[in-house]
């Protein structure tokens, strides 16, 4: 065999390897989630010998999980629109204009991302209390904006940094406004790093535990992965269900990724070049 | 088509002027060159016609209309950029429509004159590609092309070439002449290169730090450059400068002494910069002395770079093969050659034939 044959042989060989450590488990958990309840701590065959949907019937009839999945998405979805529209403006502002100290700015945004969330949360904590809005969804996406604005902002300014301005300056002469040219020609141009950023953000809020845990109490306003996690805490511990709710968190982000994952690499490597 | 007036325009970032007091008027259909060092001003200037940049002070006025203080969109201009700034997510014809789909011609009318442009630049084939498929050259004509679908009362073309190779560049300076032509709108063309400038300008005008130094016709600026800077600027290889004085009827810079000729009277004594064009000295007679130190052979001619009375100067003659380091050539400047600067301001001492 020719060298290069051979090494990318090898190279395959060790991607292989990784996408079934990391998939494995994730593997595990579906098949789990759908193994009826005699054989699934005993069974360890690869495929399950019975199919069963009990523990997913059983999850969205018995439980609260519905009512969790939807705060999820509620919260999950704000967290996303805001932060889009929010990034958009304060990164298009920061690489457009001259800004009175805008690498400040910027940094100031990347050390509050550095913050453990545990630091941020507590304070956030008492503070919503004080204006009322303890326990409630909109302190938790308040919340979670702490964690994805300042992400958003810092990779939107190196996308946008790295656009050229004469473009835009171009669509003006052309007959833009100032506006109609960031609509028109930036935003068209941005997708990938949109994308990117929308994907971020999404992941941060659906799968985020430690402000959740901290923020809400009462469990109306529990999202998925808190409401899932207090089964595990009572005291029969069923793991079929915890499967199956969990195989359901991971759903959104795997539909996600499969129609989206073009645009991700694209924007991940955009960014990374260049911000 | 329309005339452009700037009176008195100035440009201030905060406290820094970057242009002072710009007058100028161009006339329906010409080419004009700003030319300059870089930092000058030309691209501040130039997009302060555009709209692109606030003008601090003074007006600007295309045809009969003050546009001073319009949207580029409503100033009737088009722009050619340096880096072409091509929409990189539309295709080539895409890239030309959108102005006029903005302007909201009807299909037809844009068709029509993409189609049009497309086949002046030589571009049809290229309509369905993206900007990414095309090679400099090509994108450049695009430029050109989106430029020209709008019909526009005057071109602004900010360097546009300086990113070619120096072939591509020699047939793109032909290809927008020949445009201008055709086509007979106004353009203001910024270039630091005057081999450019002085090829295709009906007019340049010379700036630095933001200062217009001279504003003429190409030969006009070559034959009579308005100070030091213009002398030095324009002509390649560049002009011999020296520092001296008047003694009797020469100039004197150390221990050489040019003969002034018909040149006005002078108070002997006073302090000049002289200056002569390389190619305009001839050799085989006068009194001067020229030691050869470096041969280039530019073809038909031949540049030698050396030195007279210690004096480090290029001169420029017809195609010699025998010139070798060491050699001295005896030569002169011939009359109205010799070109006269106020040491101190730098300004042209005028001549008596002006
Ligand atoms: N936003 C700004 N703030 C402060 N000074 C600026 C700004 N933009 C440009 N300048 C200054 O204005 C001067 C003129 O710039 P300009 O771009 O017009 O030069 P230019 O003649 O086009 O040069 P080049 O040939 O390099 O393109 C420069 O000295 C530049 O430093
Ligand atoms: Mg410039």
């Amino acid at each position: 065999m020719p060298k290069s044959t051979v090494k990318k042989f090898l190279l395959s060989l060790v991607g292989l390897a990784i996408v079934v450590y990391s998939a494995f488990p994730i593997y595990w958990m579906v098949v789990s989630s759908v193994r009826p309840p005699e054989s699934l701590l005993s069974e360890v065959s690869l495929i399950p010998s019975v199919f069963t949907l009990e523990y997913y019937r059983n999850l969205l009839e018995l439980t609260d999980y519905p009512k969790h999945f939807a705060n999820s998405v509620i919260v999950a979805g704000s967290t996303v629109v805001i932060t889009m529209i929010l990034a958009v403006m304060i990164a298009y502002a920061v690489a457009r204009y001259r800004v009175r100290g805008k690498k400040a700015i910027v940094v100031a945004m990347l050390y509050a991302y550095m913050f453990p969330p545990l630091l941020v949360a507590i304070p956030l904590y008492a503070l919503f209390i004080k204006i009322g809005l303890g326990d409630s969804l909109i302190s938790l996406v308040a919340a979670h904006l702490t964690l994805t604005l300042p992400l958003g902002v810092w990779f939107l300014w190196g996308f946008f940094r790295n656009l050229p301005f004469q473009i835009e300056e171009a669509a003006m002469v052309d007959g833009c406004t100032r506006l109609g040219a960031f609509i028109r020609v930036v935003l068209p141009l941005s997708v990938p790093g949109l994308i990117t950023v929308a994907v971020f953000s999404f992941l941060l809020s659906w799968t985020d535990y430690t402000f959740a845990v901290i923020m809400i109490s009462s469990d109306v306003n529990k999202t998925i992965p808190v409401g899932l996690a207090s089964m595990i805490g009572s005291f029969d511990l069923r793991w079929g269900e915890v499967m199956a709710g969990s195989t359901l968190i991971a759903a959104p982000l795997l539909i996600v990724f499969t129609f989206l994952s073009k645009y991700f690499i694209q924007g991940l490597g955009a960014g990374a070049v260049k911000g | 088509m329309a005339e452009i007036e700037l009176r008195s325009v100035v440009k201030k970032y905060g406290a820094l002027t970057v242009v002072h007091d710009f007058n100028l008027k161009i006339e329906d259909g010409e080419f004009v060159v700003f030319l300059g060092p870089s930092g000058c001003g030309k691209s501040t200037t130039l997009r302060m016609i555009a709209g692109l940049e606030d003008i601090s002070g003074g007006t600007v006025r295309i045809g009969n209309r003050d546009v001073t203080h319009l949207e580029p969109k409503d100033r009737n201009i088009a722009m050619v950029f340096q880096n072409y700034a091509l929409y990189p997510h539309k295709t080539i014809y895409e890239n030309m429509a959108f102005g006029l789909r903005l302007a909201k011609l009807p299909k037809q009318e844009i068709e029509k004159r993409v189609a049009e442009a497309a086949k002046m630049l030589d571009l049809q084939e290229l309509l369905g590609r993206k900007p990414k498929q095309l090679s400099g050259g090509q994108m450049q004509r695009v430029a050109l092309g989106r430029a020209l679908v709008r019909n526009p009362d005057v071109f602004l073309l900010d360097e546009p070439l300086s990113n070619l190779d120096a072939k591509l560049r020699v047939r793109m300076r032909e290809e927008i002449a020949a445009l201008h032509q055709r086509i007979g709108t106004s353009m203001i063309y910024v270039t630091h290169d005057q081999v450019e400038a002085m090829t295709m300008a009906d007019r340049i005008v010379i700036m630095k730090g933001g200062v217009v130094q001279q504003v003429g016709a190409p030969l006009r600026v070559y034959d009579k450059p308005a100070n030091v800077f213009v002398a030095s600027f324009i002509g390649s290889p560049e002009m011999n400068l020296f520092e001296g004085r008047v003694g009797g009827s020469d100039a004197v810079v150390q221990e050489m002494r040019i003969p002034l000729g018909r040149n006005p009277r002078l108070t002997d004594g006073v302090e000049i910069t002289v200056g002569f064009r390389p190619e305009h000295v001839q050799v085989g007679e006068g009194d001067l002395k020229f030691t050869v130190n470096l041969v280039e052979q530019l073809g038909v001619q031949t540049l030698c770079s050396g030195t007279c009375n210690g004096l480090f100067m290029r001169i420029m003659i017809e195609r010699r093969d025998d010139l070798k380091k060491g050699d001295v050539l005896s030569f002169a400047i011939p009359e109205g050659k010799l070109h006269l600067f106020d040491k101190s301001t730098g300004s042209r001492i005028d001549q008596a034939d002006k």
